[in-house]
Formats: structure tokens, C-alpha cells, sequence
């Protein structure tokens, strides 16, 4: 069966062993490992937009508020570190896009960036640097669920229902 | 099917004024907040016209879909922009901080969002010819 251009073609393990070839926009290799990635990418945005909300709290007077934004960054780094390892496994041995490795990398040094920029109270970079990682952070949360529902509702894509066939066929 | 071009073009070039104007708010907000008052003479005055380009684009938004033959999610979108970027400038004269930072950290995810979609194959597509309304 060929696939048109736009839609991706992935190889995928099937109950009985073999492999199956799946033409969909809709279904691609990674699901476990997209799954974990999401998870990860999801409390990672949930995360900096919380420092927001903390930082505009303290700038409100609520002194406590700073006492609870720079131990939440350091952890926010962390998380970074867990989706950075999710967003490799999701490549390899995933077998998903290379691209979402090279964000988490990024994210994780804006990240680790970030917390030294705020410890060292240089807003005039830390706030800005605080808004470009909600920015790519929430893009990327975007991408990543969007991505997992339609693994998980593959038949929400009308027109191209995944439909698999032995990847022994004319076109393997 | 008629596929927006020059509508898509001009939705194009008031997103990229837009999205200059929403990245230098926390540039701006940053060097005040860091000591430079004079920041806030900047960041004032892009604050209270932000709205007016969301006015602009909105019209765009709606030749872009009427006369374009495009989407009408831009329309919809920069609806809520002008919404949230007036309530914004409210917040920020009245110093409401926490949801000042939050809104203004909101609009710019949303203005650099819809400026990367406009230019992705998405953008071009036309949308679907009129059919009989489903019932319900």
C-alpha cells in the first residue's frame, strides 16, 4: 500500500512478532517512549509557568513567594534532565525525530542558565530568559500531546485510519 | 479551491511587527526590573499600542479569511489577543504583577506561536468548501 507524500510511513511491533507498516498521519513508531516524553515535556511547561506566577507574586509583595520560586527552578533543571533523557529514549531506541533531543538539550542549558541568572539577581537577562522558556516550553508541551493523542486516537484522523499491512509487501 | 496569498502575506508581515513588539516587553521589563527606569518609557508606550496592532490585525485576519479564502482561527486568535493585550495594559498601569507576568508571558507564547504557523504550509491551506451544516 503507498502512502501519499504528507504522511509518514513507520515500521511497528505487532502482538504476533512481525512487523507492521503503518500509513497514517496519525500512528507513528514511538508510543511508550512518546508517552513518558509528554509526561515529562507536560510538568516541565506546568512548571515555568508556576515561576511565573511566583515571580508576579513576589513582585506583589509576597515575600514568600521567592522562597519557594528558586528552589521550584532548580527543580524545574531537573525535570529538564529527566525530559532530556526521555526525549533520547524517545529517538533511540524510540525510533521518533531526532528534533525533540535537540530542544530538551536547549531548554536544559536555557534552564541551568536560568537559575544562575536568578541567584545572581540579573533580572535584566533573567526575565527575559524566563519568557522565551515558557515560550518553547509551552510549543513544545503543544507538539508533544498533540502528538501523543493521536497515537492514542488514531481514528480521529479522518481519511487515513492507520491500516496495516505485512511489511513484506511490494513496497518494503 | 481558493488558497490565501496576499492576505497571507499581510498576516504574515503584522505578526512579525506584532511579535517584535510582544519580545521586547520582557526585554524592556528586565532592564527596568534590574535598575534601568528608563526601561519603563519604552515599555509603556509598546504596552498601550500592542492592542491597536492586534486592531490592525484583526481586519487582516478577516480579509484573510473572507477575501483569502483562508482559516478563520487567525480571526478567533487575535480576537483574544486584543482582549488580553488591553487587559494587559490594565494590569500593568494598575501594577498587578502576578497576573501581569503571567498574561504578558501567555501573549507572548501565543503572538511567536501563530507567527511560526503562519508560515508553515498550514497557513496557505483554504478552508474547507461550504457543505450542509451537520445537525447538532
Amino acid at each position: 500500500m503507498a502512502c501519499s507524500s504528507r504522511k509518514r510511513v513507520s515500521d511497528v511491533p505487532t502482538s504476533s512478532g512481525s512487523t507492521a507498516r503503518l500509513c497514517s498521519g496519525a500512528v507513528t513508531g514511538p508510543r511508550r517512549t512518546l508517552a513518558l516524553l509528554s509526561a515529562l515535556v507536560a510538568l516541565h511547561a506546568v512548571a515555568v509557568v508556576v515561576q511565573a506566577v511566583l515571580a508576579g507574586a513576589y513582585l506583589d509583595g509576597a515575600g514568600t513567594a521567592m522562597s519557594v520560586h528558586g528552589p521550584l527552578g532548580l527543580a524545574t533543571a531537573v525535570v529538564a534532565v529527566a525530559q532530556l533523557i526521555a526525549a533520547v529514549l524517545f529517538w533511540r531506541p524510540g525510533r521518533g525525530a531526532l528534533w525533540p533531543t535537540g530542544v530538551a538539550a536547549l531548554l536544559l542549558a536555557a534552564d541551568g542558565f536560568q537559575v544562575a541568572m536568578g541567584y545572581t539577581r540579573s533580572l535584566a537577562v533573567h526575565v527575559p530568559l524566563g519568557v522565551a522558556i515558557v515560550v518553547v516550553s509551552l510549543a513544545f508541551a503543544t507538539w508533544a500531546l498533540h502528538s501523543a493523542s493521536r497515537l492514542t486516537l488514531p481514528e480521529s484522523d479522518p481519511g487515513s485510519s492507520p491500516q496495516p499491512s505485512e511489511s513484506t509487501g511490494a513496497s518494503a | 479551491m481558493k488558497q490565501p496569498r496576499v492576505t497571507l502575506w499581510l498576516l504574515r508581515a503584522i505578526l512579525v511587527v506584532h511579535a517584535i513588539a510582544v519580545m521586547a516587553q520582557p526585554l524592556m521589563a528586565g532592564f527596568y526590573l534590574s535598575g534601568d527606569v528608563d526601561a519603563m518609557n519604552v515599555h509603556s508606550p509598546i504596552g498601550s499600542t500592542l492592542w491597536m496592532i492586534s486592531m490592525v490585525q484583526i481586519v487582516i485576519a478577516l480579509l484573510y479569511w473572507r477575501f483569502g479564502g483562508g482559516q478563520v482561527y487567525p480571526v478567533v486568535v487575535t480576537l483574544g489577543l486584543f482582549v488580553a493585550e488591553f487587559l494587559q495594559m490594565v494590569l500593568g498601569q494598575t501594577r498587578s504583577m502576578t497576573m501581569h507576568i503571567v498574561l504578558g508571558s501567555a501573549i507572548v507564547t501565543t503572538v511567536l506561536m501563530f507567527t511560526g504557523w503562519s508560515f508553515t504550509a498550514a497557513a496557505r491551506v483554504a478552508r474547507p468548501a461550504k457543505q450542509a451544516e451537520p445537525v447538532g
